[in-house]
């Protein structure tokens, strides 16, 4: 996916506008503040949106979490590098996340450029890493977290452990 | 809550709509819903009751904010796993 600086905040403002859709209550940024685009001195540009997802009784028992990454591949163009999409689900106890971070590390290890992680109880990890599929955006990757949260539970030993 | 996820049927019912109505707002985008089969969608409980509040879901402002480093990565990864310097 490759965006110019102004189809990356517009990217944004869509994947938060999704999230708050499927009802999740945005912590980071809270209701009213602005969304950031952070800027580091690469010339990346990176965002961090967090939320609860309300199962009917405070305090909600399910959290989510979506992180991306731009990298500058020319002049005002970006490359998404990075993801990050996380759903710790606190009233059923497990934990489930899909990523794709540290990419030479787990191509040199792994040879996957993807993995994910699946807790089950919360904290209890059998397996450090899974074999998993890439996500092509936020929008699939809430889709992803959200199919999770209205399935069962997940069987985290029928997933391909990496190590 | 019980349970999680509607059926378009039950959405409907819940909505006063019909089938049809409530299968437009999803292809529309106005409903979230999770397609697990090619007839079967699932439409989160948040998401409905979301729609249902009538609460207009209002585009934010985006801020650039320029950082030494941008959004960690990694946090909830095992560092000594990844053997990262």
């Amino acid at each position: 996916m490759r965006a110019s600086y102004e189809a990356c905040a517009g990217y944004l403002v869509r994947v938060a506008q999704l999230l708050e859709r499927n009802g999740v209550m945005l912590r980071k940024p809270a209701d009213g503040e602005d969304l950031v685009l952070e800027e580091d001195d690469d010339g990346g540009l990176s965002f961090e949106l967090l939320g609860d997802l309300p199962d009917g009784s405070p305090p909600a028992m399910a959290g989510v979490e979506v992180r991306e990454e731009f990298r500058p591949i020319g002049a005002d163009l970006y490359e998404r590098g990075r993801y990050e999409y996380e759903l710790l689900d606190k009233a059923r106890d497990y934990r489930r996340a899909f990523h794709l971070h540290f990419p030479e590390w787990f191509e040199q290890t792994f040879l996957v450029v993807v993995h994910e992680h699946c807790e089950r109880p919360i904290g209890r990890v059998d397996c450090a890493h899974f074999e998993g599929s890439p996500i092509k955006d936020a929008h699939a990757g809430i889709g992803v977290l959200m199919d999770v949260w209205t399935g069962e539970p997940p069987d985290c030993d029928a997933l391909r452990c990496l190590g | 809550m019980a349970e999680r996820y509607f059926s378009i049927r039950e959405a409907a019912a819940r909505l006063n709509v019909s089938h049809d109505t409530v299968s437009r707002l999803i292809v529309r985008g106005e409903l979230p819903a999770i397609r697990v089969s090619e007839r079967l969608y699932r439409i989160p409980t948040p998401a409905l009751e979301r729609y249902e509040s009538g609460l207009a879901v209002v585009p934010r402002r985006v801020v650039r904010r320029r950082v030494a480093q941008g959004v960690q990565f990694g946090a909830n990864e095992r560092a000594s796993d990844l053997e990262l310097a």
